[in-house]
């Protein structure tokens, strides 16, 4: 288990989409996308509804073939799912008859991990997400935010190099939302890995991420890139009054507002951007 | 075989379990629930069976009551059946055929069963099979198995082999059929769950298909224990008549109706106990099912 706080964040680059392609029939869902993960960062990706960010998710989990560019993990070529990766799905994906410890010990199960270490890791994930006392239970028996928590324990046992999460808070309320992120972000500090996270809500966002891209539909296209400059740790309730934080809200929203009018971003969006990318941003 | 994983499972999931009652018990003691909310389910419960218990009650009086004033040769009262039903336990007749019954029962049932799923999984895992065996379904599926009984008899003669072959044929279609809509109507969602893992096709299969398919070869089992009972009869009626339809089809011969209202009671009794247990084989494996929401 890899559960030193201080990991030498890589600079390498975990994640590489050029040109990246996708149609459905004659349409094109994702046209041409760039977009590279540093190791180790928490990347968000935001945009209208139908633009292609589960597409995009799906492509880098080698669940969806591309017809077009390049995808490589770690320099490695994409062929399919790989063990590296792991899916924190929006709906859960957990299977109804395993009880959530055993949800939480399926990846390392299958990965042939030898019964010792199953137990060991599974109990260790279990007490991390706070599921303890619960792991008995089936799915359908807990709460949705209680499912997730085995969702992101099951992801995380198995220890992934890039962790992809499509829109995992989604369907549960606020409060739990909240208590979700601060969870996962101790969680990720103490088991770092490049993450992929896919969500509407910008101010999930910019509470979680170290970079955020902003996609806009019809085709999916990369319109921006943002690096989020709070320090971490960060704590919510903390950070969403602070000026750095609204003025990137005000910023996102306002490019993801008028790209949904179907106007292109204003003349001042466009200088934000510029501004923004000379604050360090990588290309 | 994944009865015995998932039993595995669930002993894992109990031992854990027990390792961390003592955080448990500091916290979650108590029960929540208002008293009331639980006496009056009691209640409502108590009341579904008393309706129950009258309605049968209801049917038996009328029926006696009828019964006392129609020809006996048409209808017997119930206090008739009991009596005979008496005599027959105790002259040994009534259990001899119901050993009969149940040996030729279970060791055509067991076989429907074990070839049902096995060519269920087979044929939902290979489209080449799937290819292959669609047009024979659909022409045995829409032919009533009936009609094919006096071939098997010819086939396999007047005894036992006959009648374990005819109630496997009918145990074996609704398993089949029901075996193979579940293992191939898994939830792709969790397919792609396995996938992201990395799981090898054995694993898929073990961990996803065959769990999320025993919902339905339960269901399956439920209509096929109905049409394995019917496949019994038959069978009785068309080979050397023993058994609980030996003895229905000479009691009728002979007019004789008491005796032979006493193996068709066996019947639903039996009928009773199987769907019985059915039903608890659901609540122990597929309780996390939709489909077994349906009673
Ligand atoms: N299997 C498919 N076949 C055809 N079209 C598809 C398929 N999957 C997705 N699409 C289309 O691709 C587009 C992008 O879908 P995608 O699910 O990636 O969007 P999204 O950004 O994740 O949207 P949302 O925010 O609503 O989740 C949509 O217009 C959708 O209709
Ligand atoms: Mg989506």
């Amino acid at each position: 288990m890899r559960s030193s706080g201080g990991v030498a964040v890589s600079s390498e680059l975990a994640v590489q989409c050029s040109g990246v392609t996708k149609r459905f029939g004659a349409q094109a869902i994702l046209d041409a996308v760039d977009l590279t993960i540093r190791g180790g960062s928490f990347l968000s990706v935001i945009g209208p509804s139908g633009c292609g960010k589960t597409t995009l998710l799906r492509v880098i989990a080698g669940l969806a073939d591309i017809d077009g560019g390049e995808v490589l993990v770690h320099d490695e070529r994409l062929r399919g799912p790989s063990r590296r990766c792991a899916v924190v799905f929006q709906n859960y994906g957990l299977f109804p008859w395993k009880s959530l410890y055993n949800n939480v010990a399926f990846g390392l199960v299958v990965q042939g991990e030898s019964k010792a270490a199953v137990r060991e890791k599974t109990e260790y994930f279990i007490d991390l997400v706070g599921l303890r006392g619960h792991e008995h239970k089936f799915p359908y028996e807990v709460s949705g935010g209680m499912q997730q928590r085995a969702g992101l324990a099951r992801a995380f046992a198995v220890s992934p190099e890039v962790l992809l999460m499509d829109e995992p808070f989604a369907a549960v309320d606020a409060q739990t939302r909240e208590s979700l992120h601060a969870e996962l972000l101790r969680i990720w500090e103490h088991h770092r890995c490049s993450v992929l996270f896919v969500t509407h809500s910008i101010e999930e966002a910019i509470v979680l991420s170290d970079d955020i891209v902003v996609m806009s539909a019809n085709p999916g296209r990369v319109l921006a890139r943002f690096t989020v400059p709070l320090p971490r740790p960060r704590r919510e309730e903390e950070i969403v009054n602070e000026p750095a934080f609204t003025s990137l809200r005000r910023e996102i929203w306002s490019l993801l507002h008028h790209r949904d009018r179907g106007g292109s971003p204003g003349a001042s969006d466009l200088a934000a951007l510029a501004s923004n990318a000379g604050e360090g941003d990588r290309p | 075989m994944s009865g015995v994983a998932s039993e595995r499972a669930a002993k894992v999931g109990k031992g854990v379990a027990s390792m961390a009652h003592p955080e448990r018990a500091e916290g979650q003691a108590v029960d929540p629930r208002p008293p009331n909310g639980a006496g009056s389910r009691l209640s409502r419960r108590h009341a579904k069976w008393l309706v129950r218990a009258g309605a049968i009650a209801a049917f038996l009086v009328a029926w006696q009551v009828y019964g006392e004033h129609v020809n006996a040769i048409l209808l017997v009262p119930p206090t008739a059946i009991v009596g005979q039903f008496g005599t027959m336990l105790r002259d040994g007749v009534l259990l001899n055929a119901l050993g009969a019954s149940l040996e030729a029962l279970v060791i055509g049932f067991g076989g429907g069963l074990v070839a049902g799923v096995t060519l269920g999984v087979i044929w939902a895992r290979f489209a080449v099979v799937d290819w292959a065996i669609q047009p024979f379904v659909s022409a045995l599926w829409s032919t009533p198995l009936i009609a094919l009984v006096p071939l098997y008899v010819l086939w396999f003669g007047f005894g036992l082999l006959a009648q374990v072959m005819i109630i496997a044929s009918f145990t074996f279609f609704p398993i089949l059929l029901n075996t193979y809509q579940g293992a191939s109507s898994v939830d792709q969602a969790l397919l792609e769950v396995a996938r992201t893992y990395g799981c090898t096709n054995w694993q898929t299969w073990k961990h996803v298909t065959i769990p999320s398919a025993i919902p339905y070869i339960l269901a399956g089992l439920n209509v096929a224990i109905g049409h394995a009972l019917t496949g019994m009869i038959i069978a009785e009626f068309y080979t050397n008549a023993v058994g609980l339809g030996g003895i229905v089809l000479k009691s009728a011969d002979t007019f004789q109706t008491a005796r032979m209202f006493v193996p068709i009671v066996t019947l639903m009794l039996l009928g009773i106990v199987t769907i019985g247990s059915t039903r608890r084989l659901k609540s122990r494996f597929a309780k996390w099912s939709t489909l077994s929401e349906q009673k």
